[in-house]
């Protein structure tokens, strides 16, 4: 229990089969409090909790769209308020939409950017102000992509908004340090989540299983729960003198074919 | 000596920087061919004619850009985004399509900033907007290349330092000098002549070394 006495938020946790979800679980399996938010699933969101408050955990389940400055900040003043403080946030909440280059709309790179790079900002700010005001520090993790290193043709956008976190983490990092505020970044492959439901070259068995196949570890996908853990290294005590980090969880698929 | 004869240029943003480039362009023989804006909003490309070489002018920064995240504004980061990365793709997108149309083996070059390379403190906007507007360049330049078309991004470093620190211009700047706008100008001409051909989705900064020493850093501290 490397995290009891934690409290921690995690957005984007709602849907069962969410990267959000892997790591809340992750960090309540350490020991750690943990608040979960979503703006969609909003049904599915509540029953997180409940799963959470069945290990013995305090849980908060909150409802609130992260592109909103207001809303963002009366979640963290709530998770404060309720749970008495705030230890540990992952900004993981984001979207991604199938339009290459010479596809791509202004409405969609418009919505790709307010989610995946204002909704990190908005998180940023209130959780950190929040943690300033604690005073015993506090880590960020933000959840990317291995797109964050290559990017895919079909996904152009969503894979700039994942590429600029190494220089968004990389500001932060060291424009928080002074706090003692760490804040990293995963990369997760191929995890099949909720958000590849509707990915278009993933509609067949035949697709997920080429898909799986192009993962030199194991050939198979990566699991929400696996991203978690990795979480927990960068919210650990393991993780101090971590900061400004990216970790790749993607069974070498960036690495290209075998 | 670069010849850019008979090549027709095409702007996309107009400052200091961009009339420079313009400058160098024609003195190596090319045509303008016209501009459109980018600031305040996205203009339209109004030529029907081929667009051999067009430059994207992605340099917004807003007054006092450089500040800590936890005093940024999000209507800084909307605007930043909406200028730096979202314009710039769109008219990217734009020009291209006009050179597919034409079959127009064109160039197009985007003016960035190597605050889009690593991290700089107090820069936040500009870095995260311009790096993400990289990483879209490297997936364009793998579209467009069927085309024939290149996609290249010229990073210019540090412009100048502050007065204080001007006796100290070697430890900024390994070259020496502070940066001109007839490097970004020379740069251009190479990424638009024959000879780059193959070249595209590279990210070259020039920065005279700045952006590879420690001091470069320091400079941006408050």
């Amino acid at each position: 229990m490397r995290l009891a006495g934690k409290v921690a938020l995690v957005t984007g946790a709602a849907h069962p089969r969410s990267i959000g979800w892997g790591i809340a679980k992750a960090l309540a399996d350490e020991g750690a409090d943990v608040v979960i938010n979503d703006v969609a699933h909003l049904d599915e969101l509540e029953k997180r909790a409940e799963e959470l408050r069945a290990l013995g955990r305090r849980s908060l389940a909150i409802a609130a769209d992260v592109t909103q400055p207001d809303q963002v900040e009366a979640m963290i003043a709530r998770t404060a308020a309720e749970l008495g403080h705030l230890d540990i946030v992952c900004s993981n909440a984001g979207i991604i939409r199938w339009e290459p280059f010479l596809d791509i709309t202004p409405k969609n790179l418009q919505a790709i950017v307010n989610v995946n790079v204002l909704g990190n900002v908005n998180i940023c700010q209130s959780a950190a102000r929040q943690m300033i005001k604690q005073g015993n520090g506090g880590r960020i993790i933000i959840t990317s992509s291995v797109q964050s290193d290559i990017q895919f043709p079909v996904t152009p956008v969503y894979g700039g908004t994942k590429a600029a976190m190494h220089i968004f983490v990389g500001c932060l990092a060291l424009e928080l340090a002074e706090h003692n505020i760490t804040v990293n970044h995963i990369g997760p492959g191929y995890v099949e989540s909720a958000l590849n439901d509707v990915s278009p070259e993933l509609q067949t068995p035949e697709a997920i299983e080429n898909q799986r196949r192009a993962v030199p570890l194991g050939h198979r996908a990566g699991t929400p729960y696996e991203m978690g853990r990795a979480v927990v290294y960068f919210a650990s005590s393991d993780g101090d003198y971590v900061t400004g980090a990216f970790i790749r969880l993607d069974g070498g698929l960036a690495l290209g074919k075998e | 000596m670069i010849d850019l004869s008979g090549k027709r240029l095409y702007m996309v943003g107009q400052d200091r920087v961009m009339s420079a480039i313009v400058t160098r362009m024609l003195s190596a023989g090319a045509s303008f061919q016209g501009m459109m804006t980018l600031h305040p909003t996205l203009g339209k490309l109004e030529t029907d004619d081929v667009i051999d070489i067009a430059v994207i002018s992605a340099r917004w920064a807003y007054q006092g850009a450089s500040k800590p995240f936890l005093d940024t504004f999000v209507s800084e980061w909307r605007e930043g985004f909406a200028i730096n990365f979202e314009r710039v793709v769109l008219a990217a997108q734009m020009i291209a399509k006009h050179m597919i149309d034409r079959q127009t083996p064109g160039r197009i070059i985007i003016i960035s900033s190597v605050a889009g390379l690593k991290p700089y403190r107090s820069l936040s906007v500009v870095g995260t907007s311009i790096a993400a507007l990289h990483a879209i360049v490297r997936v364009a330049a793998v579209d467009l290349g069927v085309h024939g078309i290149t996609i290249n991004v010229v990073a210019m470093g540090q412009p100048n330092l502050m007065q204080k620190r001007k006796a100290n211009i070697p430890d900024y700047f390994p070259l020496g000098r502070e940066l001109a706008d007839q490097d970004i100008g020379d740069l251009c001409c190479f990424l638009a002549s024959d000879a780059a051909f193959y070249i595209t989705g590279a990210i070259i900064p020039v920065d005279g070394g700045y952006s590879i020493t420690k001091a470069g850093a320091a400079t941006i501290k408050r």
